[in-house]
């Protein structure tokens, strides 16, 4: 049917793409140790771009079964659209990168909630205080295809698997967590589960720091939110736009030497890799930051268009709130990493005399993102004083601008961990303004 | 399609089931810059089932109407499998069997607008903005969402509802130097295209501030007494407390339940908050929720009193309580949780300037910049504010983030104004299971409101 489609608008318009997915996803969620729901998503999601007299136009469907619709809704579109003779790409990947394992595909709702159950057992080892343990195991089976009027006919299928477990940090409504997910089967280690409920140990004695610059650890997934400005920074859309400060800093030292963060969705079975991005470009392992020196924008097509260059292959749909049907191309990151360091998060600790750990952050989403400025409550954190965790800090925010506090590293985590835009250490940070009552 | 879905659920005989099936429209225009990046009307569908059988609850989705039947006997068969892992048992509270065909009337329906209109009204907003000097971009966004829901379920409730949600999102990005200032403004969220006409003034009055904002300096981070407007208000309720107030997140800990239970003070004496999904225009508003269960007004605080909760079906049998008809999903790829519909502080009896003169060091804090919650945590920004001293406001700042405790900052409001305004547009995230479900029917707000001890972040 999407040949019927493609072959359809051949005749009627200049150019045409179409690329759609096939999703099948189930996760299992366990609440307080004890299987609460399940749920399973299967849906077709279409994307059909075209070029008609020069002009771009773009609808979403979540059918096939009416290929004239589609392209009408589509011309409609152009005819009012943006005037972008872009090239659809034609190239095939030419590398296997492994995302499909078949055991994760034979997983049935029966399967989830053994291995949920199974976790929750393991867990009680480590968990004598019988803290609340809420746990989701979900599994996708994902097909993706692209089919365009250059000849391109290109597909892969991924088995993302990921499991995440928290436990509630008291008085509130949200985990201590930890996620971990690949594209193969695999099981949560020990040390997981016992670093979770340490973490919560630590919330049982509520303490306040003083408002002043001081040591700060960034956990892995609020330092997303700091990277997160960065993607912002270096995005075709922010290049385009002249909104960044990072236009004309290509080649130059934005952060502190020890910095190499790279883009790179080809490893295999990491959970955020794809052989192309999805407007059909192929992926492949960038720098953004090496040493400190800025290396690298991301584009999709359309920004690549625009400001003269190539796409990366960041050409997602995907914004930080939405990744669904009708979200928008826009230059994200694929699988952002930074590179871990040396040292571990007890060595860190030990050199703080007055400092905090970040765990977890609210308001990631407000502030001047463009320009690096970030000011956030910590949601859930630690006190450290003389080189020891003292108790859930509370109260506290942190602010900043991450142009200047990269400059400021003191020690970068040696274990990557999963977040929100690909992974990363925990790094540790002085001097942070840190506001607190 | 309604007989369509009777039958398949009449197929099987489960204990309870029950079927939504959406179909959605979409039409956007998306202007950056000058730039359209993308315009045009999508057609989508698709369905949400669940099946209840002996206390396991399992929903599935789906896009392709030939699978109903199929999706149904799995859905069905999944519950009654799970339900021998399942050791608390989930069930429904009692609902009226409804019969019911809603319809929409706006005063200008924006389906009736050709696509060159809005386009014309959207460029004519784009050029108030890029046509004053420090302005550097914008983006501006035109959606207009609207759906049929049939929802149908086993105790003989069908529903054919219509919704629709049109609104515009300015966002305005002024440049000088290394400094970058972004505001914005929300028009509409409800169903009538003629709420987005004439509205060039307050365009031109929030491009002014976004210049203003390049000479202004950044806040300094502090413990201050704050007045927050309207809009702000609306936010901070719906961050403080308004997701507190959804059963399934209270739900969510354990050790929350009893915490937060009916009768309990946790406000100030002139606080009270309000959530109702039958105002007329509201970006949350609606008849139906995704239960079958009429949507309503509910008093949450009265007083500074703990008086009601947001409930589905589910979570009202929980906690013994009424339902309140809040049991929504963002559209057909998800199951419904518990969501606000339009959460507001009621008025009180001062006046926004005698909150302000009021204070003789504090802030002056205006317009929603998003927020977030984690329950007892909260944080929410502000586009822009001034500085209070001796009651008079004083100097603009920029670039602020407040940070808050649900169970010390109610207790802190000092102050609430007779200037009562649902804020327009509207939009809420919540994390589920399923993902991130981003509803755009919910509503805020609020009067002007004056808290102390309200923590700021910035440069120290």
């Amino acid at each position: 049917m999407p040949e019927k489609l493609l072959k359809k608008a051949k005749e009627k318009v200049d150019k045409a793409q179409i690329y759609w997915r096939e999703i099948d996803i189930m996760p299992v969620k366990f609440k307080d140790g004890k299987l609460e729901k399940a749920f399973r998503k299967k849906e077709t999601q279409i994307t059909l771009t075209v070029i008609y007299k020069g002009k771009i136009g773009v609808t979403y469907s979540t059918t096939f079964k009416d290929p004239d619709l589609l392209i009408e809704k589509a011309i409609q579109s152009a005819q009012y659209g943006e005037a972008l003779d872009l090239e659809f790409p034609n190239q095939e990947p030419k590398n296997k990168i492994n995302i499909y394992d078949e055991q994760i595909t034979n997983l049935t709702l029966e399967d989830l909630i053994k291995n949920a159950k199974n976790i929750i057992e393991r867990a009680k080892k480590f968990n004598k205080e019988n803290f609340q343990i809420n746990l989701i195991i979900k599994r996708e089976i994902n097909k993706v295809n692209i089919l365009n009027t250059s000849g391109l006919n290109i597909s892969y299928i991924k088995t993302p698997y990921s499991i995440h477990i928290g436990t509630p940090i008291p008085d509130s409504t949200t985990d201590i967590e930890f996620e971990e997910g690949k594209c193969k089967y695999f099981e949560i280690q020990d040390e997981i589960l016992e670093d979770i409920f340490q973490r919560r140990r630590y919330c049982n004695i509520k303490v306040t720091v003083p408002t002043k610059k001081m040591d700060v650890i960034f956990l892995s997934e609020p330092l997303a939110a700091l990277l997160y400005r960065l993607m912002v920074g270096v995005s075709g859309n922010s290049i385009e736009k002249k909104t960044s400060p990072l236009v004309d800093k290509l080649n130059t030292q934005i952060f502190d030497k020890s910095i190499n963060i790279y883009d790179d969705p080809t490893i295999d079975w990491d959970i955020n890799s794809i052989p192309f991005d999805e407007e059909g470009v192929l992926c492949y392992k960038k720098e953004i930051v090496k040493e400190g020196i800025l290396k690298n924008f991301i584009f999709d097509l359309r920004t690549a268009k625009k400001t003269g260059n190539k796409s990366t292959g960041n050409g997602f749909k995907r914004t930080l709130f939405e990744a669904g049907l009708t979200t928008p191309i826009n230059p994200y990151a694929s699988n952002f990493i930074l590179e871990k360091g040396n040292k571990t998060l007890e060595e860190m600790v030990k050199e703080i005399e007055e400092g905090i750990i970040v765990d977890m952050v609210l308001g990631m989403h407000s502030g001047n993102i463009v320009q690096g400025q970030y000011s956030m409550n910590v949601g859930g954190g630690y006190a450290i004083r003389n080189g020891k965790v003292e108790g859930r800090v509370i109260d506290a925010m942190v602010s900043g601008n991450i142009y200047e506090d990269f400059n400021k590293i003191k020690n970068i985590g040696n274990k990557y961990y999963l977040n929100f835009l690909g992974k990363s250490p925990v790094v540790h940070f002085k001097d942070i303004d840190v506001t607190c009552k | 399609m309604l007989d369509k879905l009777e039958n398949a659920i009449k197929k099987i005989k489960g204990e309870y089931i029950d079927v939504r099936w959406e179909e959605r429209q979409l039409t956007r225009i998306i202007y950056s810059h000058k730039d359209i990046k993308e315009i045009g009307t999508s057609i989508m569908s698709g369905g949400n089932i669940r099946a209840l059988t002996r206390g396991a609850l399992v929903s599935s989705t789906l896009t392709n109407l030939e699978d109903l039947e199929k999706s149904i006997e799995w859905t069905y068969k999944s519950s009654l499998s799970s339900s021998e892992y399942i050791s608390k048992k989930i069930s429904f509270s009692e609902a009226e069997i409804i019969k019911d065909k809603v319809k929409i009337s706006p005063k200008i329906d924006p389906r009736k607008v050709s696509i060159e209109e809005k386009k014309s009204l959207l460029e004519e907003y784009n050029e108030i903005i890029l046509s004053t000097p420090g302005i550097q971009t914008s983006n501006i966004v035109y959606r207009e969402n609207s759906f049929k829901k049939y929802f149908v379920n086993s105790e003989g409730t069908i529903i054919e509802q219509e919704g629709m949600m049109v609104g515009i999102r300015c966002g305005i990005i002024a440049k000088k130097g290394n400094i970058v200032q972004t505001v914005g403004l929300r028009l509409g969220g409800g169903t009538d295209y003629s709420k987005l006409l004439n509205r060039h003034e307050e365009i031109k009055n929030k491009v002014k501030i976004a210049v203003e904002l390049l000479s202004a300096p950044p806040v300094k981070g502090g413990i201050y007494t704050a007045v927050l407007n309207g809009d702000l208000a609306g936010v901070f309720a719906h961050e403080s407390f308004g997701h507190f107030s959804e059963a399934d997140i209270v739900l969510r800990n354990r050790e929350l339940k009893d915490k937060m239970k009916l009768g309990q003070k946790i406000g100030t004496d002139i606080l009270n908050i309000t959530d109702d999904s039958n105002l007329e225009e509201c970006p949350g508003s609606f008849k139906y929720d995704d239960d079958g269960v009429r949507g309503r007004r509910t008093e949450l605080i009265k007083d500074g009193v703990l008086v009601g909760r947001l409930h589905s079906r589910e979570t009202a049998a929980e906690f013994n309580e009424p339902l309140s008809g809040n049991s929504r999903a963002a559209n057909y790829s998800y199951s419904p949780a518990v969501r606000m519909s339009n959460i507001f502080i009621e008025p009180g009896k001062a006046t926004p300037e005698e909150l302000i003169s009021s204070v003789k060091k504090g802030i002056y804090l205006l317009d929603a910049k998003g927020g977030q919650t984690i329950g007892d945590q909260f944080s929410f920004g502000a586009q822009y504010g001034y500085l209070i001293e001796n009651g008079k406001l004083t100097q603009l700042v920029r670039d602020i983030n407040i940070s808050g405790n649900l169970f010390t900052t109610l207790k802190n409001i000092i102050g609430i104004a007779n200037d009562l305004k649902i804020s327009e547009g509207g939009g809420c995230g919540k994390g589920t299971a399923e993902g991130l479900q981003m509803l755009d029917k919910s509503g805020t707000g609020g009067p002007h409101i004056c808290i102390k001890d309200v923590i700021i972040g910035g440069v120290i």
